[in-house]
């Protein structure tokens, strides 16, 4: 079976050509969400690996905060965007590509079941010895982390604490001078109060 | 058991973060107080438990083992050099105690910072794992991007700070990177696992993307060491950063990234001494001609102390050479007499202020010492020993830290660096000594008018110039403790 093969070279050319990308496109938006393509790849990678667990972090931790962040962050930069009028024609691949992994599925899916016996044609084991004993990637990175690694475990929380502590230090202001609105004096002004005559000395 | 043991003062500091940041939390915003300013009470706050850390860390058996599941070691040369750091930190405290309190540094963060900062050069010298290595140079690098930006409403500070952060975030992908080379290459991240490897590899083929990735983590650590090539963000940050900041970046990591070197370079990657010996060379070359060549067009104190540090590395990598007892025991000497110079001038730099009318002015420039001779004997003649430790003139403890670096390297036959070094050093006298002709001989119209320095920095400003003045009269109190902090690097 090829399969592992082709989906490594996919993933991976995929990966490449995202990565090439986001430095080539001119608009920033674009590149970003190509950046998000990349991640989502390299996920697939690990995946592929058996690291299930570090493929999800990477696909919650980068594409859900990191990239979304820097979506936002580009997004009110208000960097000029160069237009470009996305044609009918342009889009027609995508939705034959689509519609073939689609229609390739359910083909797997009659091939694999017999529709009108209702029945599975190959028999699919399953050893629950390993199974049972079997532990998932999440509980050896446990494992490892909490006793063998605990001492690393400590450091990056207190290197989270020292970022924390830098965000406040750097950004919040406590000044009594800030102009700031106040809405209670805004809504007690009436069209009396706001102009006021006075007598000059002659 | 042991565990805990090795690493008591680190997390009686740790302790009292948490303890002092609650407090400082609730107290900074306490309204029937009226918002206290804590910056005072900190101050005296970090310096005890300073002083409480060194008597834990005094008190300890210096062990000789590996801890953590072989993530730290203590060995002899972490037991000296927690002492040595830490009594360092005590000494800068003491001499920015003045100025904190003069500029309006009014955040309690900043001595949370500075005692996390502490704890991370503590962990870095015990680091025995590429993974420890990577999180604590990270975490204190971390440290110091804050610090360099504390003052956020100057702008030098913030562009200090940014200009570090993005420099120094790509030297830390630098050490990750060659890390992980190293590491999928060998399938090892203990640095004693790492030279069992090694050991036998000297005729034989070393894979070339070894001693990549070796590189790529030999360059991160001499760029966090401020190294010649890679030096090119220290000037900066020194000058944009504020002046106690400056002496802390100036005065308290370099031993703790020298021990991480030599650990490296000297325990772990011995066997590749080839390789590494003609990269120290070039950053020891280029460090002392860069930092006594860039000394001279400088203007401003702290680009001058940046400049002069620079120089100072380029000592320390020259004796790095060889490799062996000597060379090791000479470069933490130097290291020594480095850290209490240092303090002596930094002691000076960051206390005087001259009174213009309504107005006080920093030291800013180089040309703001003429006439001190007369204005302030003792300052001018408490300078003037300094800077002749720092350009080497023999009674001065500069001279024997130079002397020694250089016999060691005259010792493995490396005289061209040698002869170097000391014509060098003869130019960088030129210009320390020019400073003494500002203070004693130059003529001024405008007398200038002192405030009295704060105490506790003249009382490190003193401390400092006795060690200066009197380690000739014994220069083995010193050198002993060095050789043995030495040891541990021998195979």
């Amino acid at each position: 079976m090829y399969t592992d093969l082709f989906l490594y070279f996919l993933f991976s050319s995929f990966a490449l050509l995202a990565s090439l990308m986001v430095i080539s496109l001119s608009n920033a938006v674009h590149s970003v969400l190509f950046l998000i393509l990349v991640f989502c790849n390299i996920a697939g990678l690990l995946l592929l690996l058996g690291a299930e667990f570090l493929s999800f972090m990477l696909l919650i931790v980068y594409v859900g905060a990191i990239a979304v962040l820097f979506l936002f962050v580009v997004m009110m930069l208000n960097i000029k965007k160069t237009s470009t009028t996305l044609s009918f024609f342009f889009n027609r691949p995508i939705g034959i590509i689509t519609f073939s992994i689609l229609f390739n599925q359910l083909l797997g899916v009659f091939n694999d079941f017999d529709t009108f016996g209702l029945k599975q044609k190959d028999l699919i084991w399953i050893s629950w010895i390993t199974e049972h004993n079997n532990l998932t990637n999440i509980q050896a990175v446990g494992k490892v982390f909490y006793t063998k690694y605990s001492f690393l475990f400590i450091l990056s929380g207190l290197i989270l604490l020292v970022a924390m502590l830098g965000a406040i230090i750097l950004t919040m202001h406590q000044r009594t001078d800030v102009k700031k609105q106040k809405i209670e004096l805004q809504l007690n002004r009436n069209f009396g109060g706001s102009v006021k005559f006075i007598n000059l000395r002659k | 058991m042991y565990n805990f043991y090795s690493i008591l003062p680190e997390i009686y500091i740790l302790c009292n973060i948490c303890i002092l940041l609650m407090y400082g939390v609730f107290f900074s915003t306490f309204p029937s107080l009226g918002y206290p300013l804590l910056n005072k009470n900190f101050n005296l706050l970090v310096l005890q438990i300073l002083i409480f850390s060194f008597l834990l860390a005094f008190s300890q058996t210096p062990l000789n083992l590996l801890n953590w599941n072989n993530l730290l070691i203590s060995d002899f040369f972490t037991y000296y050099a927690k002492l040595i750091i830490i009594l360092a930190t005590i000494g800068w405290l003491l001499l920015s105690f003045g100025y904190s309190i003069k500029e309006k540094l009014n955040y309690f963060e900043f001595w949370i910072l500075v005692l996390l900062a502490v704890v991370a050069m503590l962990f870095i010298t015990q680091a025995y794992d590429l993974l420890t290595i990577y999180l604590t140079i990270e975490f204190q690098s971390l440290i110091f991007y804050i610090l360099a930006s504390i003052k956020r409403t100057s702008e030098f500070s913030t562009e200090a700070g940014l200009k570090y952060f993005i420099l120094g975030a790509f030297a830390s992908a630098f050490l990750l990177f060659g890390s992980s080379i190293v590491y999928g290459l060998t399938g090892l991240t203990n640095l004693s696992d790492l030279s069992k490897l090694f050991l036998g590899l000297i005729g034989n083929e070393i894979s070339f993307n070894l001693i990549i990735g070796f590189i790529f983590i030999l360059v991160a650590l001499l760029f966090k060491l401020s190294a010649a090539p890679f030096h090119v963000w220290s000037p900066d940050v020194y000058e944009g950063a504020p002046i106690s900041v400056t002496a802390f970046f100036s005065i308290l990591p370099k031993l703790a990234i020298l021990g991480l070197l030599f650990r490296f370079l000297l325990f772990t990657f011995y066997d590749f001494i080839s390789y590494w010996q003609s990269i120290i060379l070039i950053a020891a070359f280029l460090s002392i001609l860069i930092g006594t060549f860039g000394a001279f067009a400088q203007t401003k104190w702290k680009r001058f102390l940046a400049y002069s540090s620079i120089n100072h590395i380029g000592f320390f990598l020259l004796a790095l050479l060889s490799g062996d007892l000597n060379s090791i025991s000479s470069v933490i000497f130097y290291g020594i007499i480095y850290i209490i110079t240092m303090s002596g001038i930094f002691a000076f730099t960051v206390n005087v202020n001259f009174y213009a009318y309504s107005k006080t002015y920093q030291l800013r420039y180089l040309s703001n010492i003429k006439g001190l001779a007369k204005t302030d004997p003792f300052l001018a003649f408490a300078l003037t020993i300094i800077l002749f430790s720092m350009a080497g003139i023999p009674p001065m403890a500069g001279f024997f830290a130079k002397l020694f670096v250089l016999l060691a390297a005259v010792q493995v036959d490396a005289f061209g660096i040698s002869i170097f070094a000391v014509i060098m050093s003869c130019i960088a006298c030129f210009y320390y000594i020019r400073l003494i002709k500002n203070i004693y001989f130059d003529s001024v119209i405008n007398w200038k008018v002192m405030e009295p320095m704060h105490k506790m920095s003249s009382l490190i400003l003193g401390l400092s110039l006795i060690g200066i003045l009197f380690l000739f009269i014994d220069v083995e109190m010193v050198s002993i403790i060095t050789l043995l902090m030495s040891i541990p690097f021998l195979h």
